[in-house]
């Protein structure tokens, strides 16, 4: 029937659509964890890195200055994205503050890493320096907050949303501060969604290389305090790459990263599904 | 789930704890201090790391930093106070010595700038005129120059690079380059590209070429230790320390070890010419060099 | 949110205005944490305006339309054109647009309407997944497979137009079919079972029903798509070229702005370092259009 053929074609390119998103993903983490894996070893993970030319070094010093930039990142972000989502969702009406603050966060979310790590540039290596360090953890990490922070507001104050009114009346009404029933009620029953958002944030900052190019400092040593330069994994994938050629430490730090990530998303898909079902056995 | 946010929160805790005594137990950033930022040159950059190797194991007290970035990167640093040694493997430029004044250049080596092809590029000899040809773009085809007939496909540096600015003035004489090549930011990534495209023409530090592409003769002269100390080969320039102000404190520890004999001989074993081997001065010589040279 | 007076029993027993001044202090603070997106806007605005807006009058319009891009640190001495940069990135971003909204557009509307449950929660964590991973990563994946295979297939530097259109239009999918799967799934269900109950196939409700009726939303997945592409950095300066150059063909280099500031941020001083900030509010503008035009676009879906 001309019909029924005339549907095969469409819901045949549909389904292709679907199944191709699909090989790209699994053709892209083949290929890194393919290569990527072999190389990863207690050793890898472990021993500082081999000199120009030299092969065998790990990535250590790597690993430690993403913590160290996602930590300090995470320092700042956290309680400025929870504290103003707290404020807004529980503090204000739907009014024009409420909308102006959004408003600035998908605009803080939108605009491009490289912009971001250019300021950052200009305001923590440069005019900060005596305090950032210059080139330095600290200043790659409060780079990186500027674009954490968008993403956790928006999702802290979604997940505060979603808490039932009739909460907070119960605790105000047996006579709690609004603090108190923040804090006692309101947060505990939000904190999965909040952690979701702040851990999505992270995942960001792991992966985030532009801004850091700009303000991190790229060196490969072992930092001794936030205020040292360092490459995280992402830079050293794009150093090691681009200068020293060495497309083994490529592959192990891309493996290792995509590991982190993907451990990051499942851990965020599984926070989400516990939360919702969580919510609706309320 | 309530079981494990108290465990979320004290890891995070403890997280910050650890971090925060980092940042307390730093004891200094400048250059008098333990801690020695390098950073500017790609092509020196390899060669400072080893150094800086060699260094810290005899002065454990200081931590050495090398930074990559290009060479004008490296100069802005030292000027601006974010590095105490900044790499140049060009000499300093009137508009960098007017913006900083106190720069000194400390030559520490001579490197040639070796003009690489694919392995599999059959041809091994330019002139220096063919190469200025096909960086200003009047030369585009291999078959103009004694090979097959395809498109030339030329890779140059960025335009703060130091061996760009070598390869500008020796090779094009102050011209300029044609817009069509493509730019790699780093030694290595010249390397590698060539390596990969069996059209390019690239040029890198002689002292990083490698079995991976093939280093082409420049009239008649290969790029060989022997050739560039002794001025033969004509593509050539200094690898230079610089300091804002004379060196003191660890700047000058490092420098001098670098120009000691333990560390001239490293970079002689990294495959460049040492400052203190070099037993003339070069052509296009500047004066640093000279003077360096009489000082000795 | 109503709000419930405590009745006065309990007034009785609240704490003293210490207690009161303590839930004051800790509004102000809250206040002041949900203001910070809107200080960190202005900071940046602020200083990247302050980098290169004198910069730009003093380049005008020359900065626009000239090809000749020659940086040096003294304004007079140098050209300062980037038209060719500016080409590139919106030729890399329009056809990581064509590339990318079909391919996106058919995986939304395979996921909403499709997709069998067991399908779809491979799917999804699968879309999440593309989404997590990191642009260098992508750089990395397509200077080692996509640019040997464009020079391999069309000859030519293999990196090029083709290879940046490649990788960004991956690197969009996940924006496009997230949202776009959205907005489909909003479209209120009287109007697909209206449309099979006349007797219209899958397929002709979705093409004539659903399709439009999420089209605002399926435009600003794409819009946003759009701002990503023009906004990625890591990636493009790996399979570019950077060549300040009009590409000719798919397979010619090009630069864009985003590739441009951060290869050769680092050394750039006096009038360079300005022209690149100057750049930064050209790139900083355009991606505002193009956000303001995705909200335009669905505010309209409310109505």
């Amino acid at each position: 029937m001309v019909r029924k053929r005339y549907e095969t074609v469409p819901m045949g390119l549909l389904w292709a659509s679907g199944i191709a998103t699909l090989i790209i993903l699994i053709v892209i983490l083949a290929y890194i964890l393919g290569n990527g894996l072999s190389v990863i070893s207690w050793h890898f993970l472990t021993a500082e890195p081999a000199l120009w030319g030299h092969t065998g070094g790990g990535i250590y010093p790597t690993i430690i200055a993403t913590l160290a930039v996602t930590g300090v990142s995470l320092l700042v972000a956290a309680p400025l994205s929870v504290g103003g989502a707290i404020y807004l969702n529980e503090y204000t009406k739907e009014n024009l503050l409420r909308k102006t603050i959004r408003q600035a966060a998908e605009i803080l979310a939108g605009i491009p890493s490289i912009i971001i790590g250019l300021f950052g540039f200009l305001f923590f290596v440069i005019y900060l320096a005596p305090y950032t360090g210059g080139w330095s953890m600290i200043s790659g990490g409060l780079t990186l907050a500027f674009m954490v922070l968008p993403i956790s507001l928006r999702t802290s104050e979604e997940a505060l949303k979603t808490v039932p009114a009739d909460l907070r009346e119960a605790s105000l009404g047996v006579g709690a501060t609004k603090w108190q029933s923040i804090t006692t009620v309101v947060l505990p029953t939000a904190l999965p969604g909040i952690l979701t958002g702040l851990i999505l944030g992270v995942g960001r900052a792991v992966g985030e290389t532009a801004a850091i190019l700009l303000t991190a400092g790229g060196s490969l040593n072992l930092i001794s305090s936030l205020r040292d330069p360092g490459r995280p994994m992402t830079l050293n994938i794009y150093d090691v790459l681009t200068e020293y050629r060495d497309t083994t430490t490529a592959y192990g730090t891309a493996a290792v990263l995509i590991i982190a990530i993907l451990a990051i998303t499942l851990i965020t898909d599984w926070l989400m599904n516990r939360y919702t079902k969580k919510l609706k056995g309320l | 789930m309530k079981r494990f946010v108290p465990f979320v929160l004290v890891s995070l805790l403890v997280a910050m704890a650890v971090f925060g005594a980092g940042c307390t137990s730093s004891t200094n950033n400048t250059a008098g201090g333990a801690k020695l930022q390098l950073a500017g040159s790609t092509s020196i950059q390899p060669h400072a790391e080893a150094l800086a190797k060699a260094f810290q194991a005899n002065n454990s007290g200081t931590q050495v930093y090398v930074q990559g970035g290009g060479s004008s990167a490296g100069v802005t640093a030292v000027g601006q106070g974010t590095a105490a040694i900044g790499m140049s493997s060009a000499n300093l430029s009137a508009s960098q010595l007017s913006q900083f004044p106190n720069l000194k250049p400390i030559p520490i080596a001579v490197d040639g700038i070796g003009f690489i092809v694919n392995p599999q590029n059959t041809v091994s000899k330019l002139t220096l005129d063919q190469v200025r040809a096909i960086y200003t773009g009047s030369i585009t085809n291999w078959n103009q120059v004694g090979g097959p007939n395809v498109k030339i496909d030329v890779v140059n540096r960025e335009a703060g690079s130091g061996t760009r600015d070598g390869v500008q003035k020796i090779v094009l004489k102050g011209g300029n380059f044609s817009t069509g090549g493509i730019v790699q930011s780093s030694t290595g990534a010249v390397r590698s590209y060539v390596a990969g495209d069996s059209n390019a023409i690239g040029y890198i530090s002689t002292g990083e070429v490698d079995n991976t592409v093939k280093a082409v003769t420049i009239n008649g002269v290969a790029p060989t230790y022997d050739n560039i100390a002794s001025g033969k080969y004509p593509v050539q320039r200094d690898f230079l320390f610089v300091t804002n102000g004379n060196p003191s404190g660890n700047a000058k520890a490092f420098i001098d070890y670098t120009l000691s004999p333990a560390g001239q001989a490293l970079l002689k074993a990294d495959g460049e010419i040492p400052i203190t081997a070099v037993s003339h001065a070069p052509a296009h010589a500047p004066a640093s060099t000279a003077a360096a040279l009489a000082a000795r | 949110m109503i709000r419930i007076r405590p009745n006065i029993a309990a007034r009785s027993l609240r704490r003293s205005r210490i207690g009161e001044a303590k839930e004051r202090i800790i509004e102000l603070l809250l206040l002041l944490c949900a203001i910070s997106s809107v200080c960190a806007i202005f900071l940046i605005i602020f200083f990247i305006f302050s980098g290169g807006l004198s910069f730009l009058i003093q380049a005008g319009l020359t900065f626009f339309t000239s090809s000749v891009w020659r940086p040096t640190d003294s304004f007079a001495a140098g050209s300062w054109g980037i038209f060719p940069i500016i080409i590139g990135s919106l030729i890399v971003t329009f056809g990581a647009i064509a590339i990318g909204t079909p391919l996106g557009l058919g995986c939304a509307i395979f996921l909403a309407e499709v997709a069998p449950s067991a399908v779809r929660r491979l799917l999804i964590p699968a879309v999440n997944a593309l989404a997590g991973v990191p642009s260098v990563v992508y750089g990395f994946f397509a200077l080692l497979v996509i640019v040997p295979w464009v020079r391999d297939q069309f000859g030519g530097y293999g990196t090029s137009v083709f290879a940046c259109w490649l990788i960004l239009s991956i690197m969009i999918l996940p924006t496009i079919i997230s949202i776009s799967t959205d907005s489909i799934r909003a479209v209120p269900r009287e109007y697909k079972e209206g449309s099979l109950a006349m007797g219209a196939t899958r397929w002709q409700t979705i093409r004539s029903v659903l399709i439009p009726a999420a089209g605002s939303g399926i435009v600003a997945s794409v819009i946003l798509g759009m701002g990503r592409a023009i906004g990625e950095t890591m990636a493009v300066l790996m399979v570019a070229g950077n060549s300040v150059t009009i590409p000719n063909s798919i397979s010619a280099p090009t630069s864009t702005l985003t590739a441009q500031i951060a290869l050769e941020m680092g050394y750039a001083t006096g009038a360079h370092r300005e022209a690149l900030f100057a750049m930064g509010i050209v790139l900083f503008v355009m991606i505002m259009l193009l956000t303001g035009l995705a909200n335009a676009a669905s505010r309209r879906r409310v109505a």
